[in-house]
């Protein structure tokens, strides 16, 4: 069950992100799918990964802040393609195969890149949701709700996008640069986007309390995997 | 009307003087053409940008391979759209490319007696390249009138009403579902008929008929060339002829043209409407 909660940590901070972006961001952020890639691609350093992640976030933000939500998912998907094949053109061969080291963890094996993929991803919630309870979640609550109320309030909106989408780009990239099942394919990216975007549409009905299903969401749906697949 | 018709037709005649090769490529680009037709449809007399026709054009494919007798059945994937369009036209773009995604991610899964997966079927029906010139050229300048004519019909212009504002669309008596529910179909029918003659042409179909090339191609079609249903088929043969020769060389090409198109329509777009 270790491999299963790793997982089901790792698609929740998808899923997260992909809210994040949508509610706080007000963009249906498909370049996530090209950014995980870019993670696994760049698997050897995920310094760099992480690096650029943030950069591709920022980029999307400087390019979508005056656009509205469908014209923003237009470019998002341009600069998905943009960055999925200069992967392509730098890496020259479509499958790599990484290397793949196992850890037993209370007699269960688990892959160690799973392992620090998982850490980060707990502790990523774990920090969150600490955010999340605290007084300071309004400010996001406000952002999420209106950007022009949030102006009122004094919230630079902009700011807040910027950070939000180079915050998500990194994480996603970060974290994608160790899960991975030692082999890493162009459609890596598209496959955990799908499955984020799953989790994040249901857990977004329950509005104020969505990032919290977003959790319980990708923890039933790996459960469901595990048990019929 | 024939100012409009006439160079494409001109266009068409073309092709056949120029060698199998050159027929083969305007083939594909008349086939893509259609399919850039349905789009349109959707996105300029319905306002609903869909990237996710490859659902409708991939579907009839698979199901002409796997059984033909059932092809007439392949309009009615309209009703995805139809269930998509619950999200609104801003979230419809994401949907609907999202939903193209995982089709064809899905279609590797699909095998029937042992055939399919990632290789994909056969087609028994294997005609010609000239004939399915002939069909698809005829097809195209059929739905072209056809469309043109519906587009400046009373119901077209009923359509045009639902897509520029629903509640006022409402207060006159017209019903937005009805018409986004017509409009759906035609353009599935459409798309259908164009997956139909791709998988013919092909005489195999593979879940790539699902892949992002063929979901984003109408809409690259359709914003090089300006976005009308006459100039489409241009933008159609750009795009088919650039991908082929470029293939050798760069064969990223494509993508990469896709993207620039993408970005720069989302932000050309804002700059005209400022």
């Amino acid at each position: 069950m270790i491999s299963e909660f790793l997982a089901a940590s790792f698609f929740s901070v998808f899923a997260i992100s992909v809210l994040l972006c949508y509610r706080a961001g007000k963009i249906l952020n498909l370049s996530l799918s090209s950014i995980s890639t870019l993670g696994a691609y760049l698997h050897f350093n995920p310094f760099l990964a992480t690096l650029l992640g943030i950069f591709a976030g920022f980029l999307l933000h400087e390019s979508t802040k005056k656009l509205e939500i469908a014209r923003a998912t237009i470019f998002s998907l341009g600069l998905a393609i943009a960055i999925e094949e200069i992967l392509r053109i730098i890496f020259k061969k479509e499958y790599i195969i990484t290397h793949v080291q196992i850890l037993e963890l209370f007699g269960e094996n688990v892959i160690w890149n799973h392992f620090i993929a998982g850490i980060i991803s707990i502790s990523f919630l774990f920090l969150f949701f600490s955010f999340l309870f605290s007084k300071k979640s309004k400010t996001l609550k406000i952002v999420e709700e209106d950007y022009e109320l949030a102006e009122i309030y004094g919230i630079k909106t902009e700011r807040a996008r910027k950070i939000i989408l180079s915050f998500t780009g990194g994480l996603i990239a970060l974290i994608s640069s160790f899960y991975n099942q030692g082999i890493i394919y162009p459609t890596i990216g598209w496959q955990n986007l799908i499955f984020a975007t799953v989790i994040a549409t249901v857990a977004n009905v329950f509005k104020e309390k969505s990032y919290l299903f977003a959790i319980i969401f990708a923890v039933v749906i790996i459960c469901l995997q595990k048990f019929f697949l | 009307m024939l100012a409009k018709v006439l160079p494409v037709i001109l266009l068409f005649f073309i092709p056949p003087f120029l060698g199998n090769y050159v027929l083969f490529l305007s083939l594909i680009a008349i086939n893509l053409g259609i399919l850039t037709l349905s789009w349109q449809l959707m996105e300029k007399d319905s306002g609903w940008i869909s990237f996710g026709q490859s659902i409708p054009f991939g579907i009839s494919a698979y199901i002409l391979a796997i059984n033909p007798y059932l092809t007439f059945l392949a309009p009615v994937n309209f009703l995805i759209f139809l269930f998509l369009s619950v999200f609104g036209k801003s979230l419809f773009p994401f949907a609907t490319f999202i939903t193209s995604i995982a089709t064809w991610q899905a279609s590797n899964y699909l095998t029937i007696n042992g055939k399919g997966g990632e290789e994909g079927f056969s087609v028994a029906l294997q005609l010609p390249s000239e004939k399915i010139y002939l069909a698809s050229a005829t097809i195209f300048i059929v739905f072209l009138i056809l469309l043109e004519v519906l587009s400046k019909s009373k119901i077209g212009l009923k359509i045009k009403a639902v897509r520029d504002n629903e509640i006022a669309a409402k207060s006159i008596g017209l019903d937005p579902i009805k018409y986004r529910m017509f409009a759906f179909f035609i353009s599935s029918v459409i798309a259908s008929i164009s997956g139909i003659l791709h998988a013919i042409t092909f005489s195999h179909v593979s879940p790539s008929v699902f892949s992002p090339f063929y979901a984003l191609f109408p809409f690259v079609a359709s914003t090089i060339s300006y976005g009308k249903y006459y100039t489409c088929i241009f933008g159609s043969f750009l795009v088919v002829f650039l991908t082929h020769a470029l293939t050798a060389i760069f064969p990223e090409a494509h993508y990469i043209l896709y993207s620039v198109v993408l970005m720069f329509f989302a932000v050309m777009k804002y700059a005209k409407d400022s």
